[in-house]
């Protein structure tokens, strides 16, 4: 054995720990049944894990889904508006508009005009 | 003994359990042959079990893309998309179809005895009961069943439809597009491959709910958005142009006119306007041959006098003649046995080119063709870019008729009727595309209607295509000077009644403007309506550095036979108000006193 001659009260502390060490595969040792039920427990965490993360992906896409749908919702909407915009600004609309707000048109007479001389180069404009 | 005997044990024979061994052999091995063709081959009765199987699994959708947009130059949308609900049934699961269907009746405007055919027709899994309904329509129909909510059976499907929120406005321009998103006219047919997009695909599995199951492997091509467009057109210019238009065929009861604006020295289409218009939103209730062609670039007529501009450029240009240069004008004269007369039969005695242009005068004008001669006439006449189109992009353009000297409808007098626009015919933007070469200097351009093509994010401008130089700088100047006095006569024709004087005058108070009138006949038959003319007007403005062209044709006016008095007072009001637009300062030295009052 690794006890030699060595009265109890007088073994070495290294030495102890090398016993202890020498004994320690015994606790990790695995035979055949501890490999099988590692290795079932290992397959059921990891399919649990990959369920989770499919499960999550395949809610996401549905939310994704619903997104996508309220985003085509809201591009129609937008262009409905466009349309009414562009109706009412028609000229036609616009003309009777001002009329029936007591405007008329300018006579050529009436216009004045500012020419403004710019200085030679790129013109910046300024505040 | 009795009880001994029930409990001995049932005696089978050594046969009948064979019989049974076998039986259930058989049934073994019927069922493993079924199992084998399930399994394996996925087959029962003939039917691929896989196949239904993945027809129900797999989901097989066209992504429709969105057709572009086109607007005007100053951003206005022309033509879009919008969505509108469609109303679809499927007809086994309707109840109580009669009452549906007298309530639907006064909702989609259709008559009940229809509904209510399509409510019962059980052996259809689906129907279209009615296409694009307004909003408060489908609102409508949303809530009209017991429960507050769609009645069973009935489905609102969005659905997109090309809208026109600008009405009858340009509708020759922009064309039309049909139900199916084809562009069949105008924009809409000409640039149908850049603003219809590529469809796109999506395969990939689908739950009972129909919904794309996300984790499943998938194939995905994206469609592709049609380009948007934006076009030349200015609005206002084609406002002006449209109201011009409108108010003179109504005055004079002509059949129809054209008016185009084009920038001379870029080729841009600022305004183009044909009537009568129509409603490209209802194209199908309107007949084909007025929304498939626009008569600014398929039409063709004879310019009449208007072409003399280019005959006298033409003869400055190849040096027969210059502006000094003289022939004499009897008033009639006789050529390979016919007569040929001036419009009003009566002689004007010696014409420079100038003068020609003023009295408009045929028997000059066919003087100097003769001095030009044939081979030079033509070849500036090709030059010109008559006789073929002149490549706008609009659907539909006509190359115009010119009678070559090759062909076979040649005879030596065509020249001297071609020297004052007869016997060859042209189209409106063909016939302004050559005045705006006299009008920029010399340099034919292409004309061009769409300024900018925007495909995602990427915009490309349409830049200005210069074909060919045609003229020097030095023969426009002598047109020009020539057309702006002929622009001063015309003008007592609209400013004689206002301000009583019928001298001479600015046409366009305040700015030197070119203009040359024509009076064309009408070809029938072989030789000419005596029944109808086109009165038309060619010109630009300002005269120096211009910023518009402009042609006014008006079709077979009852009143009044003259270009003059028909087509003159819209070209003058186009070009008055357009100088305003354009923010042009009239220079006041260029106001007759008598106009400064009336206007």
């Amino acid at each position: 054995m690794a006890m030699t001659g060595c009265p109890m009260g007088e073994a070495l502390p290294l030495q102890h720990a090398r016993e202890r060490r020498v004994q320690h595969p015994k606790y990790f040792r695995l035979g055949a049944p501890g490999l099988i039920a590692g290795s079932v427990i290992t397959v059921c965490l990891l399919s649990l894990l990959y369920l989770a993360q499919t499960g999550r992906v395949a809610t996401r896409g549905y939310v994704l889904q619903e997104l996508q749908a309220d985003r085509v919702g809201l591009l129609r909407e937008a262009e409905q508006f466009e349309y009414r915009i562009a109706a009412a600004n028609r000229l036609d609309s616009v003309e009777a508009r001002a009329t029936a707000l007591g405007l008329r048109r300018a006579a050529p007479a009436q216009l004045r005009y500012a020419t403004i001389e710019l200085p030679p180069g790129p013109v910046v404009a300024q505040r | 003994m009795a009880q001994i005997a029930s409990s001995r044990p049932v005696g089978i024979s050594r046969g009948r359990i064979n019989v049974i061994l076998l039986i259930s052999l058989l049934l073994s091995a019927l069922t493993v042959r079924q199992l084998v063709t399930i399994q394996v081959y996925k087959q029962v009765g003939g039917r691929d079990l896989d196949a239904r199987a993945q027809a129900e699994l797999q989901m097989h959708v066209v992504l429709q893309p969105r057709r572009g947009t086109i607007y005007d130059r100053n951003g206005a949308a022309m033509a879009m998309n919008v969505y509108n609900d469609s109303l679809y049934v499927e007809p086994p699961r309707v109840e109580d179809a009669a009452k549906l269907a007298i309530v639907l009746a006064p909702l989609i405007g259709k008559d009940v005895e229809t509904i209510l055919t399509k409510l019962t027709e059980t052996e259809l899994e689906w129907d279209r009961l009615a296409r694009w309904l307004p909003d408060e329509v489908s609102a409508k129909i949303k809530t009209l069943g017991p429960d507050g909510k769609i009645p069973a059976g009935l489905h609102l499907v969005p659905e997109a439809r090309r809208a026109y929120p600008q009405g009858d406005f340009a509708a020759r321009v922009v064309g039309v597009a049909n139900y199916e998103g084809d562009g069949i006219s105008g924009i809409e047919g000409f640039y149908n491959s850049e603003v219809k997009g590529i469809t796109g695909t999506l395969q990939a599995e689908q739950d009972a709910a129909q919904r794309q199951i996300w984790i499943a492997p998938q194939r995905l091509v994206e469609p592709q958005d049609g380009a948007n467009l934006t076009l030349t057109i200015d609005s206002t210019v084609q406002r002006v142009i449209e109201s011009a238009l409108a108010d003179a065929v109504i005055k004079h009861n002509a059949e129809g006119g054209t008016v185009l604006v084009m920038d001379p020295n870029s080729g841009e289409v600022l305004g183009m306007a044909s009537y009568p218009s129509f409603d490209p939103n209802h194209y199908t209730e309107i007949e084909p041959d007025l929304y498939n062609h626009n008569a600014a670039v398929t039409d063709v007529y004879e310019p009449g006098s208007t072409f003399k501009v280019i005959l006298a450029a033409i003869g400055m240009q190849v040096g027969a003649f210059n502006a000094n240069t003289t022939v004499d004008d009897p008033g009639c004269v006789q050529r390979y046995g016919w007569p040929i007369c001036n419009w009003n039969s009566a002689g004007n005695g010696p014409l420079t080119p100038g003068k020609m242009l003023q009295l408009s005068s045929n028997v000059a004008a066919l003087q100097f063709a003769e001095i030009i001669g044939r081979e030079n006439f033509y070849k500036y006449v090709r030059l010109f870019g008559y006789g073929q189109p002149t490549g706008i992009d609009l659907a539909g353009e006509g190359p115009g008729i010119v009678n070559w000297p090759i062909g076979d409808d040649w005879s030596d007098i065509t020249l001297n009727t071609n020297s004052y626009g007869q016997s060859i015919s042209v189209t409106p933007i063909q016939h302004l595309t050559a005045i705006s070469t006299v009008a920029n200097g010399g340099m034919l351009m292409t004309p061009h209607v769409v300024k900018r093509i925007c495909k995602a994010t990427q915009c490309e401008d349409v830049a200005p295509r210069p074909v060919r130089r045609v003229l020097d700088q030095a023969v426009t100047d002598e047109i020009r000077g020539m057309l702006v006095e002929n622009s001063l006569s015309y003008a007592p024709v609209v400013w004689g009644p206002v301000t009583g004087s019928y001298a001479k005058m600015p046409l366009v108070p305040g700015f030197r403007v070119t203009a040359k009138t024509g009076t064309s006949s009408i070809p029938l038959n072989g030789g000419y309506d005596a029944n109808g003319t086109i009165g038309s007007v060619v010109g630009w403005a300002p005269a120096e550095n211009p910023r518009i062209a402009v042609l006014v044709k008006i079709d077979r006016p009852k009143d009044d036979p003259w270009g003059l008095n028909t087509a003159i007072p819209v070209y003058q009001k186009v070009t008055s108000e357009l100088m305003t637009y354009f923010r042009m300062p009239p220079d006041p030295a260029l106001i007759d006193p008598l106009q400064a009052g009336q206007q």
